[in-house]
């Protein structure tokens, strides 16, 4: 897709969930990379496994969920690990997570401990993984809220979470995912709490991150604007699959799975002109603990065939470095 | 589609909330949400009422239903069920008598932004949807199902669903159901409040053409209460953006958009990402967060944040003129300055 070398790979992943309502397929075998310094912007719904996906590569599957198939390897210095064979509780994740890949989460005051000033929590974190002393690790904080754009770094230092307005606490908890210099960076939905005022800083600071630290983003939203904005590659999700894959540029100006296609006529944009009705996509999403059979979108695609409610499309290459998994497309050259 | 018959007016509406401390509970400040707002919506039109969040705008949609009680101010409404007791048939909701108050709920109804937490579990929809006429008296029992149906179907559901509870249904679906709710009186005004907000990106676009087609055919007037500014552009004919309280400015929408005179607007609208990889963003950052409204900034509220603020803006608070007929902005520079519009590709 680029020349950039991979930094992790994720290869025919699925996770399931085993609740009494049944078994939820909230990922359903998705494969996809991530490369060095690039920000992979992955679109979808509620549902669609985006969230599950982000946390898979974390290690933070909890029952009753479960990987039940998949790898999802990791390219470390040292050589290449499988997450998926970690123990969860054990040391090599937890030195992975908080150290080579972070995370940050939609809503900042769920994630931050209400109990501890945010200081202490920025120190715990990089004490834990950097085995600095005290006070260097608070200078080290002092720093990244600094970096992070927070007036009055050694005054905040002592504040508690409740203290801090929304885009304040999302600045603290990026400043903890950074405070080890991860080379991957998860954002799950890290504007979606946000105003559009505030978010414009945090999709700023983000950008300033990945240039300054060379950190490569997996950028979770159901914004398209927010993609279009900052990533480099796109995955949309549909049903906990993959349906299209395209560096940013190819999927907006030619978008070929009808799913994504309808998501981007279904948007008001502010740079269109007035338009009577929008083009909606019918139906509803549907629930992951269906069991259908064909292609998951086919109940409300325009285009639907016979094959589609039959068999399940594969991602296949439309255009170079373009890939839908879509039956419209097989045939095309 | 618009006539100019002014259907709602409000005049310098206030609505402060008391902040108490210690053991005596004594009121220490007030939480200023709604600080002076005046607004008139002509019937037949849709008016957006646009800003961040805290900025008062839900309270003024709340406080316009009595919902939530105003401190001061007047709700001029003109109502076809309570009889006018003011020149010009306007009843003032705000100092409405509780009878008056159920006759102008025939009138004026609002549709809620989360559709998990605004019908109650335990209801069937059938019942849900037949509360109002229920409580108004308006149906006869033994008509009643045959008008809640009849109510589905105009939102796009049908009779297989009467006996049905809300978890049977998807975000979207509840989101019909409670604008089946809301038109189940006729009202004239509906004020919706964030009502596509929490709905699946393509569950959105169903319900912003729904909420068009119903106000076409029952000639509806809406209050959109938003801060998604393409949902806006699109639905709106009129916007108001409001900040900390005040209405900083109000213009028809493509005027709103294409020229925008107050720095808040430009900014808030630059701010918004488009989904076309090739804009080109010119982000206005602003520095900072919204103020609290406990404590506002001198003169104009947003002369911290502002790019153009000058010393008349820390010391006098603006007020609210038109620039054209009916451009109305509240911003000391507004003539001098000469702002970014959104430009259409």
């Amino acid at each position: 897709m680029h020349a950039s070398p991979p930094l992790l790979e994720v290869k025919a992943l699925k996770v399931q969930f085993h609740t009494e309502d049944g078994v939820a397929r909230a990922v359903d075998g998705i494969d996809f990379t991530i490369a060095h310094e690039r920000i992979l912007g992955v679109v979808g719904e509620s549902g669609c496994g985006k969230s599950v996906t982000a946390r898979a590569i974390m290690g933070l599957i909890e029952t009753p969920g479960r990987i039940t198939a998949g790898e999802i390897l990791l390219h470390r210095r040292g050589g290449i690990v499988d997450i998926c064979k970690l123990d969860p509780r054990g040391r090599e994740i937890r030195a992975i997570r908080g150290g080579e890949m972070a995370m940050i989460f939609q809503e900042p005051m769920t994630s931050l401990n209400p109990v501890f000033t945010i200081g202490d929590q920025i120190v715990e974190a990089v004490t834990l993984h950097q085995g600095i002393g005290r006070s260097e690790a608070r200078a080290r904080a002092i720093d990244l809220l600094a970096a992070v754009g927070i007036p009055m770094p050694r005054q905040r230092f002592d504040n508690f979470p409740h203290q801090l307005s929304g885009g304040m606490r999302q600045r603290v908890m990026i400043a903890m995912a950074m405070s080890c210099n991860p080379r991957l960076l998860i954002a799950d939905e890290p504007t979606t709490a946000l105003d559009v005022t505030i978010q414009a800083q945090v999709m700023d600071l983000m950008n300033a991150l990945r240039r300054d630290f060379h950190t490569a983003i997996m950028f979770i939203t159901h914004d398209l604007g927010v993609i279009a904005s900052m990533a480099d590659d796109v995955a949309v999700m549909y049903l906990g699959r993959i349906v299209e894959r395209a560096s940013v540029r190819e999927i907006f100006k030619h978008p070929k799975h009808p799913y994504t296609q309808g998501l981007m006529q279904s948007i008001p944009s502010l740079t269109d002109g007035k338009a009577r009705r929008l083009k909606a996509i019918d139906g509803n999403v549907p629930s992951a603990f269906l069991q259908q059979s064909g292609c998951g979108f086919a109940p409300r695609c325009p285009h639907a065939m016979e094959i589609c409610r039959a068999h399940s499309p594969v991602l296949e290459a439309v255009a170079p470095s373009h890939e839908a998994a879509c039956f419209l497309h097989r045939a095309a050259p | 589609m618009t006539t100019q018959e002014t259907l709602l007016d409000i005049r310098a509406l206030r609505k402060f909330f008391p902040v108490r401390k210690g053991a005596l509970q004594r009121i220490v400040a007030q939480v200023k949400a709604v600080d002076g707002v005046d607004l008139s919506i002509r019937a037949g039109e849709t008016l957006a009422l646009v800003g961040e969040s805290g900025c008062g705008k839900t309270t003024t949609g709340r406080t316009i239903l009595r919902l939530i009680e105003p401190t001061s101010g007047e709700i001029l409404f003109r109502s076809r069920s309570a009889t006018g007791d003011i020149a010009g048939n306007m009843t003032d909701v705000a100092t409405a008598t509780p009878a008056q108050l159920r006759l102008l709920r025939r009138d004026m109804q609002i549709i809620f932004q989360d559709p998990y937490a605004s019908l109650n579990p335990r209801m069937t929809i059938a019942e849900i949807v037949g509360e109002p006429l229920k409580i108004q008296g308006l149906v006869p029992s033994s008509e009643r199902e045959a008008r809640v149906l009849e109510l589905l179907r105009a939102v796009g559901l049908g009779a297989d669903q009467l006996r049905r509870y809300p978890h049977e249904f998807s975000g979207g679906q509840r989101q019909r159901i409670g604008i089946a709710r809301a038109l189940a009186l006729k009202p004239q005004l509906v004020v919706a409040d964030e009502p596509v907000s929490a709905l699946d990106v393509s569950i959105q676009a169903q319900v912003i053409n729904l909420l068009q087609d119903l106000q076409e055919a029952f000639g509806l007037t809406y209050l959109f209460i938003a801060h998604d500014l393409s949902v806006v552009k699109h639905i709106a004919n009129r916007v108001a953006v409001m900040y900390l309280g005040r209405i900083v400015e109000l213009a028809p929408t493509e005027e709103l958009f294409g020229n925008p005179k107050h720095p808040y607007t430009e900014a808030l609208m630059s701010a918004v990402p488009v989904a076309d990889p090739d804009f080109k963003a010119e982000r206005i950052l602003l520095a900072g967060d919204v103020p609290s409204p406990v404590n506002p900034p001198t003169g104009c509220h947003f002369h911290p944040r502002c790019r153009y603020a000058q010393e008349i803006c820390k010391t006098q608070t603006p007020t609210n003129r038109a620039t054209s007929e009916q451009h109305f902005v509240t911003c000391h520079r507004a003539d001098e300055l000469s702002l970014r519009g959104v430009r259409a590709s």
